[in-house]
């Protein structure tokens, strides 16, 4: 194992992982890698089936209707574009996702069409949609209007990688808008006058939160846009940030970083003037004449490499290599990755390797410059990088596609967790990464994944796009805010589940391991059963929703205005219509005085079969466990007609319904006014010739039990139930003929299947 | 005796020599479903029959088209044994009730029509836990049952 100085080690972590506490790795590879084969395992398993699942409830749907779908769309993203320019994150980070989700969706579809003649008529809606999202989704524009010279469209490329460059650009501009509103919480909204009496140290807040903006220049722009708009900028644009900086320096000094690397790569904490500042230009033969003599460079130097290494290690991997020829132009790069400066070559190997596997003339310049810095060297290799060696050592065609495909799945069965789970694996192995950072690294993909898994949950998985791994470093970094701030309010299959688990797990509660990725992958493909078309508009919190056009709210959209108070309830219900579909009852606990307060307020009806609290002996802080449902799909986009909810009944055996000790009378089923049948023998039930042994018994007192059993139905009922002297329940089924026998005994012989949730309560009734 | 086309939708019924009772089954894409071993009142049978012909109007359920076969049985069977305690619509929907005790505790076949016009039967078997959906056309179903009710109902009551 190549030694590594420790500054630099500390410079490394410290600069892709925040929290870098040394700790022993022993035990945690075996630990990490049989829970990472866990993963791999359950996606690979349940990724097909979520597929088949998604495909089996959804036929496609006629062309007229896909191309009403790729309208509505474009609504969606037109809602998301008022929601941007009204400076709103949460309500543009949920529309812009639920755009990307019903754009996935439609990709799927096109791809179940590709045969067809019917493709070139949805290409002909698809392509102008997906152009639409390419410009109007990051953060190029502002009101209307270019951020900055030079921005264009997201190439979003032809692959799997569409979705995730789409969702990268919605997340950075909801955390955009998050930063602008957190500026102007520190900043007065006027004047230069006032900005004299601000407090230095705010001044120097507000600077670092749009300081931390700057290594993507579209970025730094657009919030200098938002910030103008609001009437921000100016009051602090010549105040100083923690690296003494102004915020006119910075702003300037992105502009030329632009100029060098394009408005839109992030280049992280690289800073071209001060990598220039800290470098001596050292040629080849200068580091190789150091290095035969074992001579090192002095402290400084090194320590200047280190620096510089952190910054490029900081930029996004597309930035990377525009930064290394950018050094090398300037006779620099020899001063960052020598042995000389102390560099490790495993560490040189890690960034030519975290370079995309594009063909741009920059990445492929920077691969041949960082070539010879570790080529001819070793090391411990993960799956990812195992597979891909495989792949490019086998000379057959046909194993290296099947390496390839295997490459694929394991990428794509993990929501590209493996992918970034991989590249902390490859760091840990080469003994310059703690377990402390390499718990930080699966973390940050944790969160990625959990993003991507939104949308995935909408498309049921279907469209595979959205599982190719998610590059957007932000959103890594600041998983845990997105999850409580901006998808709070999102309804889907998965989002439930999936920010909730994310949520544990950053705060502590629970490790990535422990976390059931089948139950995302299940809860993804329930997801895709809601029926409600190919508009994804419902997937949105009441906030995102003020923006949509009338067409395209939902019940559930409407009721959140009408009564914000039951948000709760009304949330509940709409992860069940995402859940299950359609209009999905719900089980709610909650106590009688909130109960009697929906009915009060008008959200559930009065009286809906159930006459609750009939005795009035309930206080308020009894507890019921009710089912509700709404009258209409809730998910659908449109308008309740009459009656909007219905308590349809208790939560199981009917008698749950109590759990502060005074039970009696808390809910009270709807009596049976009708006549009781007569009571009947039925002779196949009596011992003797007509007996037939497939039937229970006739008891003896099956009369008198009858006299007190009770209907199973409050209007048409088809059987009575009594309870004998031992507690043993007798079932009496209706003959249609104004007659009723004795049919079973609740547990003799194949038991009873169908007694109701209605006998059960009024039976408990009885028996008290 | 069989009523129907047994791979999608039928019913089988007969009567012993001598007996009061008969056997009775019913059969859905491709599965019998029922116990002919057992003995059911076939007259109660033929009586629920009617009640669910008379119910036709409303089986009428096109928002149950797309979902799945368990989710249709939960929807129109299981719910109201679980939790629901709203009045239950059985005759519009189930077809237990004709066959008595073969099909009670057993087996449910539930009906209801897409808008379409074609009935969709499922049926649940209640030992095996399977599941089966057959799409039957418009009136077959109906059909069926109808042309069983006349058969018990033209029987000779001397057993009774």
């Amino acid at each position: 194992m190549h030694p590594i100085p420790e500054p630099t080690r500390t410079l490394l972590l410290n600069s892709l992982f925040p929290e870098t506490q040394r700790r022993g790795l022993a035990g945690r590879s075996f630990a990490a890698l049989a829970a990472l084969l866990g993963i791999l395992s359950l996606g690979l398993s349940a990724f097909p089936a979520t597929q088949a699942q998604a495909q089996a409830l959804r036929p496609v749907p006629p062309l007229d209707e896909l191309i009403a779908s790729a309208r509505a769309t474009q609504e969606l993203l037109d809602a998301y574009r008022d929601a941007v320019d009204a400076a709103h994150p949460v309500a543009a980070f949920q529309l812009g996702t639920a755009a990307v989700a019903a754009y996935e969706l439609l990709r799927a579809t096109r791809a179940q069409l590709a045969d067809t003649g019917e493709v070139t008529h949805l290409d002909s809606a698809l392509y102008p949609l997906e152009q639409a999202l390419a410009t109007w989704l990051g953060p190029q524009l502002f009101r209307g209007q270019t951020v900055m010279p030079g921005v264009h469209p997201v190439r979003l490329g032809a692959g799997p990688e569409r979705a995730e460059r789409l969702l990268d650009e919605v997340t950075q501009v909801g955390l955009l808008l998050k930063t602008s509103q957190e500026v102007e919480a520190l900043l007065p909204g006027q004047a230069l006058p006032e900005c004299a009496l601000l407090e230095r140290k705010t001044q120097r807040n507000a600077v670092d939160l749009i300081d931390a903006w700057r290594g993507r220049p579209v970025n730094f722009a657009f919030l200098k846009e938002v910030l103008r708009s609001r009437g921000r900028w100016a009051t602090i644009e010549s105040a100083v940030g923690s690296r003494g900086k102004s915020l006119s320096d910075i702003d300037a000094s992105v502009g030329r970083q632009a100029l060098s690397t394009g408005p839109l790569h992030d280049v992280g904490d690289f800073d071209a003037e001060r990598a220039e500042t800290l470098l001596t230009p050292l040629s080849e033969a200068d580091a190789n004449s150091a290095s035969d003599s074992h001579a090192q460079l002095d402290d400084q130097a090194r320590a200047a490499a280190n620096d510089v290494f952190a910054m490029i290690a900081s930029a996004e991997p597309r930035a990377r290599g525009g930064l290394i020829v950018q050094l090398a132009s300037t006779g620099r790069l020899t001063a960052v990755m020598s042995e000389a400066v102390g560099r490790p070559w495993s560490e040189v190997e890690l960034l030519h390797d975290s370079l995309p596997l594009d063909r741009s003339a920059r990445t492929q310049a920077a691969r041949r410059l960082l070539r010879p810095y570790f080529e001819g060297k070793g090391g411990i290799l993960s799956v990812s990088r195992t597979l891909d060696e495989q792949i490019s050592r086998r000379g057959d065609f046909a194993t290296r596609w099947g390496l390839r495909a295997l490459r694929f799945v394991y990428e794509n069965g993990t929501f590209g967790f493996a992918r970034e789970h991989d590249q902390a694996w490859d760091a840990m192995s080469s003994g310059y990464l703690t377990g402390a950072a390499y718990d930080r690294a699966t973390l940050k993909a944790f969160g990625k994944a959990s993003a991507i898994g939104i949308v995935s949950s909408v498309t049921g998985g279907a469209a595979g796009a959205a599982a190719g791994g998610y590059a957007g470093r932000l959103i890594g970094e600041r998983a845990g805010a997105l999850a409580e701030g901006m998808v709070g309010g999102m309804v889907s299959g998965f989002s439930g589940g999936a920010s909730a688990d994310t949520i544990d797990v950053l705060s502590g509660k629970r490790r990535w391991a422990d976390v059931l990725v089948m139950d995302w992958f299940k809860a993804g493909g329930l997801g895709a059963g809601v029926g409600v078309g190919f508009s994804a508009a419902w997937m949105v919190g009441a906030e995102a929703a003020r923006f949509l056009p009338p067409s395209l709210v939902t019940r559930g959209h409407r009721l959140l205005e009408r009564y914000p108070q039951h948000s709760s309830l009304i949330h509940r219900l709409r992860a069940a219509g995402a859940a299950e579909g359609l209009a999905a009852r719900t089980r709610i606990l909650a106590k009688w005085s909130e109960v009697r307060r929906w009915i009060d307020d008008g959200i559930l009806p009065p009286d809906s079969g159930l006459t609750l609290n009939p005795a009035g002996v309930l206080d308020g802080d009894a507890m019921l466990t009710l089912a509700i449902e709404p009258l209409q799909p809730i998910n659908q986009a449109g308008d309740f007609a009459g009656p909007l909810l219905r308590i349809s009944g208790v939560d199981g055996a009917g008698g749950k319904s109590v759990a502060n000790g005074s039970s009696a009378g808390a809910l009270t089923p709807r009596r049976f006014h009708g006549t009781k049948p007569k009571y009947h023998v039925n002779e196949a039930h009596v011992p003797g010739p007509k007996f037939n042994p497939k039937k229970t018994p006739l008891p003896p007192d099956a009369e008198s039990v009858y006299l007190n059993a009770i209907p199973d139905d409050a209007l048409n009922p088809s059987h009575w139930y009594g309870v004998n002297k031992k507690g043993q329940i007798y079932r009496f089924s209706d003959a249609n003929n104004g007659t009723a026998h004795f049919s079973a005994i609740g547990e003799v012989g194949a038991g009873i299947q169908n007694m109701t949730a209605y006998a059960k309560a009024r039976l408990k009734e009885l028996q008290r | 005796m069989i009523w129907g086309d047994t791979k999608a939708f039928a019913i089988e019924a007969h009567v012993d020599p001598g007996q009061i009772y008969g056997h009775f089954a019913i059969w859905v894409a491709g599965q019998r479903f029922g116990d002919m071993e057992d003995a059911a009142d076939l007259a109660s049978g033929a009586r629920w029959g009617r009640l669910f012909l008379q119910s036709s109007p409303r089986r009428n359920r096109p928002d149950l088209e797309a979902r799945s076969p368990e989710q249709c049985v939960r929807e129109l069977f299981e719910r109201y044994v679980e939790f629901d305690t709203s009045p239950w619509d059985r005759a519009a929907f189930l077809l237990d009730g004709a066959g008595d005790s073969s099909l009670r505790d057993r087996a449910s076949v539930l009906v209801f029509r897409g808008a379409d016009d074609r009935d969709r039967v499922t049926a649940r078997g209640w030992k095996s836990g399977s599941t089966l959906q057959a799409v039957v056309a418009p009136g077959v179903v109906d059909d069926v049952v109808g042309q069983f009710c006349a058969w018990v109902e033209a029987l000779p009551r001397s057993g009774s």
